[in-house]
């Protein structure tokens, strides 16, 4: 009796985390236009990554692109803003257009 | 720092400096981004003759690259070719496009004395899964047009062939010749191989003898 109270205890515990702190809370996807090859693409990754308040455990080194649908996705490091201004001018300088970016909860939803 | 590593891989392609096919965009699709630079080598065989480009290009920004290609043959260096293309890119929602014009300079550093300059206008486009490139050039006495057009692959985790038709028109003064191929182009992340065979379609050119093979490696920083 007292394990099966500890185990609903620890999942309600779980469920009530992931409510607090949703797992895409920190990752972002940005419609990129244009960004349809890999190769070209490389730019776009490797000025991302330069910026500080990127997690590079998440990902690749903190960003993926996906030239399929001509999305990036990033993931922001939980103790730094984020310089939604600083992630654009990164995109613009890799040669690329950004036109939204929006946090994975809200598009997964 | 970069910049400096930039300058450094022209300036060994300075050291290596034939006549040969003179135009053909250094990795055209890349480094596009503020402060890129890249590098490549190809082998061709043409005329009966190798000869080893080492290729540089450095990005200034998306609109403005500045390119160099020294050709190497036979134990001796040839003229090498500086070129600056200046581009507008045109970024759609699933495509992306530019226009070039890409002024040229051929110097004598293969022991001749004879500048040549060139002018080269260009438009490339590139789709999910298509890719297209049209250049039209004149250079010294010759006036080409060099066509890409095909299909790529990507395959989502880094890498995509290109599987491309090439066809290659000259007119110069020791004539005409169309060769036309088979182009195959991998990537994977920043680093590019290219193979490329041309047959002749047509030879009115008493210069040039047979078939093109081209094979390259690239990457971009």
């Amino acid at each position: 009796m007292r394990l099966k109270t500890l185990v609903i205890s620890l999942f309600l515990a779980q469920i009530s985390a992931l409510i607090a702190s949703p797992v895409w809370a920190k990752n972002y996807q940005i419609h990129v236009n244009g960004i349809v090859c890999e190769f070209c693409a490389f730019g776009v990754a490797k000025k991302l990554r330069k910026l500080d308040f990127i997690d590079p455990s998440q990902f690749e080194d903190g960003v993926k692109v996906d030239i399929e649908n001509q999305r990036v996705y990033i993931s922001i490091q939980d103790d730094l803003p984020l310089d939604r201004e600083a992630i654009f001018v990164a995109i613009k300088s890799g040669g690329y257009d950004p036109i939204k970016m929006l946090p994975m909860d809200e598009v997964a939803q | 720092m970069k910049q400096l590593t930039a300058l450094l891989l022209l300036t060994i392609s300075c050291t290596l400096t034939s006549h040969a096919i003179a135009h053909q965009p250094v990795m055209d699709m890349a480094p596009r981004w503020n402060g890129g630079y890249g590098a490549q080598t190809r082998i061709t065989h043409a005329n009966n003759t190798t000869t080893t480009w080492i290729e540089g290009v450095y990005t200034f920004k998306p609109a403005l690259r500045m390119t160099l290609k020294v050709p190497y043959s036979g134990g001796e260096s040839g003229d090498a070719i500086v070129a600056m293309p200046i581009k507008r890119y045109i970024n759609s929602a699933a495509s992306t496009s530019n226009w070039g014009i890409t002024p040229s300079v051929r110097m004598p550093t293969g022991g001749g004395s004879d500048w040549d300059a060139g002018l080269s206008l260009s438009y490339s486009a590139e789709s999910k899964g298509y890719y297209q490139l049209y250049d039209i050039y004149r250079l010294g006495d010759t006036t080409g047009i060099d066509i890409n057009a095909g299909m790529s692959h990507a395959d989502g985790n880094g890498s995509s062939w290109f599987t491309l038709w090439d066809i290659t028109a000259r007119d110069s003064d020791s004539g005409q010749h169309l060769l036309t191929g088979p182009v195959l182009v991998y990537f994977k992340r920043n680093v590019i191989l290219r193979g490329e065979y041309k047959f002749v379609a047509l030879d009115n050119d008493t210069q040039w003898d047979g078939d093109y093979l081209s094979i390259g490696i690239g990457m971009v920083f």
